[in-house]
């Protein structure tokens, strides 16, 4: 096996990166002291992955299948994973995104056991109709559940808006109606497509041997084929840049979303990203504390990054009676940022924030699991993103502020 | 569990250090306890957003927030909660565990906490407007979140009418505040509460932290707590006197789905099984509700329980299209009988999983600050293998007496 061994410019963390035979990249985070082990099989394969090409056949999938496959693929003919895990000691879950599908679990006994049922519940799907049918009722219940969240609701409809011809416009988990086409055949024909060894990536952290833990995801056997994913760029003029919709809360919440063209991901650029959010409008800002003491804003602004291989973008989330307002208000400060540069105390102080949160981040192995996997896909490492903080410039900073919220990208989604 | 270390640095003020080299970060909570009424609940609350919102040190909320920022992203907060039936004002700080950042991060908590701004024993008008305005909206916003507002009006529903037994009710009270007080309290009022607050609550301070108990003293010695007699607070028990045996509420809010959630009492002394009872219940993928609510019957995406163990409270919530209500209620009620007579292996299934969960709290410090000070409001030692030898020591006999002593009170549905 071959294995690269790292250390973290920040953390000081060892980091062992096993690229496999099989194709498989096992990321391995030793933690010593900690009687919590976790380990997390992350899946190239999202919401937005609706569309590839199998032997020159081209597919397009019902909105929600890869949502669809993270609950089903937990059952065997046998048994089901989810329990043999639990009656295993371990504390099991999953999620799916737009662009991974994650499945973990953290014990404290039994971990090599527990990765085996992990590894081998990732790499044998039993799909059958009987399960998959009854499965649809469950779904539409967690569907309709999320149309009464107003955070759910509102992001939801920004991308809508902001991706109206792309899958990055559509609901995670679907519809109730684009899940009613989901059949087992459908299914095993994504899974053949997408969860290939090359396309998967297993995190182990905790206090545990990393060649032992390297040497299960080594025996692994797949089956599945793998694809030609097809990339749905959304750049098509767009149609609306507002959506409104009520659902009568107390106060209105609102998402601003800048959608970014031809993104290159990277961790420079995304802690630049977060760093110019955190300048322009973070806790710290003046454009916060005025926007609090105008009493437009009771709480502060929230950030998220979302970069996936059909589009990149960034969202700006709070609650206001004034939501047009703050987002002028942050398309201006970002753009007085672009005119006068950044001076050396704020990228000082910046910089600094950011290091502590790398150095916290190290004390739960569920957070480090957490943000190797948002790497992972991209074959980084915590490594790389710790090298972009360490390294992080003004000029780098000031490069990019001119184009992180600017109004010709931006889209505004609120929730009455 | 690591040594805990106890110091009292006068009366009604104790600092617990937990020292543990294994976390990267020091977690400190200082914790300032008073009794649940609506009153205090509006005061603590609004007191949080004012004391956010500067201090004398670092005047405005950018200097401040610029401050903990430059001491490497250290991460304040100031905020109410309820701890069975007492109230609590926690200011909670994370910093990274640094060479000289505990000294300077104990002093902005001592400054924040001790020297707000304030003129002529008030706090100003601006730092006040700003914190009613955004209490207002955290108030209201309880009623945005479906399940939140749902197991709100559940103990709400479930003890308001509590006879002659003020510690009932106020289990059913929000530790946000409510709107009617809010309108009455103005600067000086407020300040008048801070006074009191700061000069006679009982101040519990836990840091967990690589840190020596000795270097942590040092450092929250440096901040100058009045040393004056504070109150003392008794465990609260079982609540008494709830007899909503039979109600049915039901709201409407033009929802997606249904909320139902089921309340419940305890009867019984025995705080492990009833934990135990729980596992049964929802504890992960081989529990009752979830094996029998949500896979046998597709009744729901979630379903989950809520014990609170020493005042005698269980509520079952679940997310169910509403033509579903009755067979859903039937299904939670044939679980919380079946949990009663459960298998031996069921029971060790769940009693492991309880086990292994606490054994996890000592790799989380803020679990283990939640932990520590929930023993201490319920005067039971703070030792976790003693508390995990208490609950391995549950039998199928404790769960079916439990069982026996749960009393359905009300049937609460948000549509």
């Amino acid at each position: 096996m071959e294995v690269i061994k790292e250390k973290g410019p920040i953390s000081g963390a060892l980091f062992y990166i096993y690229k496999l035979s099989s194709g498989i990249k096992c990321y391995i985070i030793p933690k010593c002291g900690f009687k919590t082990m976790q380990a997390m099989a992350v899946v190239g394969f999202g919401s937005a992955d609706t569309s590839f090409s199998c032997g020159g056949e081209g597919f397009e999938m019902p909105a929600g299948t890869a949502h669809f496959i993270e609950h089903k693929l937990f059952d065997k003919k046998e048994k089901s994973a989810f329990t043999e895990l639990s009656k295993n000691g371990a504390s099991v879950n999953a999620f799916t995104d737009f662009a991974r599908t994650c499945y973990y679990f953290s014990c404290q006994d039994n971990f090599y056991e527990n990765l085996r049922t992990l590894v081998d519940m990732v790499s044998q799907p039993y799909f059958d109709e009987k399960g998959v049918e009854s499965e649809k009722s469950i779904i539409a219940s967690e569907i309709n559940m999320y149309k009464d969240i107003p955070d759910r609701r509102v992001f939801s409809n920004l991308t809508k808006i902001m991706y109206p011809h792309s899958p990055l416009g559509e609901e995670i988990a679907g519809t109730e109606k684009s899940i009613e086409k989901i059949t087992p055949e459908i299914l095993y024909k994504c899974y053949n497509a997408f969860y290939t060894p090359e396309n998967i990536s297993i995190i182990c952290c905790g206090d545990i041997e990393p060649e032992k833990a390297a040497l299960i995801v080594q025996n692994a056997k797949f089956s599945a084929e793998g694809c030609e994913k097809n990339i749905l760029r959304d750049n098509m003029p767009r149609l609306n840049d507002y959506v409104s919709k009520t659902l009568g809360i107390s106060e209105p919440v609102f998402n601003v979303g800048f959608k970014y063209s031809n993104f290159d991901i990277t961790p420079e650029n995304t802690y630049a990203i977060k760093m110019i959010f955190d300048i322009v409008s973070g806790e710290g800002s003046k454009l916060n504390e005025r926007l609090l003491n105008r009493q437009v804003l009771s709480e502060p602004l929230g950030f998220s990054l979302i970069c996936t291989d059909h589009g990149s973008f960034s969202v700006v989330s709070g609650k206001s009676s004034k939501p047009a307002y703050i987002a002028n208000s942050l398309i201006k400060t970002a753009s007085r940022l672009k005119e006068t540069g950044l001076n050396d105390t704020t990228l000082k102080r910046v910089r600094s924030m950011y290091c502590g949160r790398i150095i916290r981040g190290f004390n739960s192995v569920e957070a480090i699991c957490m943000a190797q996997a948002e790497l992972s896909k991209y074959n980084l490492t915590i490594c790389d993103a710790e090298r972009a903080v360490s390294a992080m410039t003004a000029d780098k900073l000031n490069s990019l502020s001119a184009s992180v919220f600017e109004r010709e990208n931006a889209y505004l989604s609120v929730v009455k | 569990m690591k040594e805990l270390r106890t110091f009292q640095t006068s009366d009604g003020i104790n600092l617990h250090c937990i020292k543990d080299s294994k976390f990267t970060m020091d977690c400190v909570s200082f914790f300032v306890r008073m009794e649940l009424t609506k009153e205090n609940a509006t005061n603590a609350s609004l007191l949080s957003y004012v004391l956010k919102s500067g201090c004398k040190e670092y005047p405005s909320v950018s200097a401040l927030n610029r401050r903990l920022q430059e001491l490497y992203g250290c991460v304040m907060d100031v905020f109410t909660f309820k701890k069975d039936c007492q109230l609590v004002l926690c200011l909670n700080l994370q910093f990274a565990d640094m060479a000289e950042l505990m000294p300077k991060a104990f002093s902005v908590a001592g400054n924040v906490l001790l020297s707000p701004k304030m003129f002529l024993n008030r706090f100003p008008d601006g730092d006040f407007s700003n914190g009613v305005y955004a209490l207002s909206k955290a108030i209201q916003s309880l009623n945005d979140n479906p399940t939140q507002y749902a197991l709100f009006r559940l103990f709400e529903e479930m003890c308001q009418d509590s006879v002659n037994d003020s510690v009932s009710r106020s289990f059913g009270l929000s530790s946000d505040g409510y709107l009617k007080e809010l309108s009455l309290i103005t600067p000086s009022s407020l300040y008048s509460f801070y006074s009191s607050l700061i000069t006679s609550a009982p101040v519990d301070v836990y840091c967990v932290s690589p840190k020596s108990a000795d270097e942590v003293k040092a450092c929250f010695e440096k901040i100058p707590f009045f040393d004056m007699a504070r109150k003392k607070f008794e465990p609260v028990g079982k609540l008494k006197g709830i007899n909503t045996a039979g109600r049915h509420v039901s709201e409407s809010k033009d929802l997606n789905q249904t909320i139902l959630a089921c309340g419940y009492t305890l009867g019984g002394s025995d705080i492990y099984a009833a934990e135990v009872f729980n596992e049964l219940l929802s504890g992960g993928g081989n529990s009752l509700l979830f094996e029998n609510v949500r896979q046998r019957e597709g009744l729901c995406y979630s379903v989950s329980s809520k014990i609170f163990p020493h005042t005698g409270v269980l509520a079952v919530y679940a997310g169910i299209d509403g033509r579903n209500s009755e067979k859903a209620v039937s299904i939670i009620n044939e679980c919380i009988k079946k949990a009663g007579s459960c298998t031996e292996e069921r029971l060790t299934e769940a009693v492991n999983s309880l086990v292994s969960k606490y054994s996890l709290i000592p790799d989380s410090p803020q679990e283990l600050t939640g932990f520590c000070f929930s023993c201490r409001i319920n005067s039971i030692s703070p030792d976790i293998d003693e508390y995990i030898n208490k609950i391995r020591a549950v039998t199928k006999a404790d769960i079916a007496s439990v069982a026996d002593s749960v009393k359905e009170q009300i049937i609460y549905s948000l549509n």
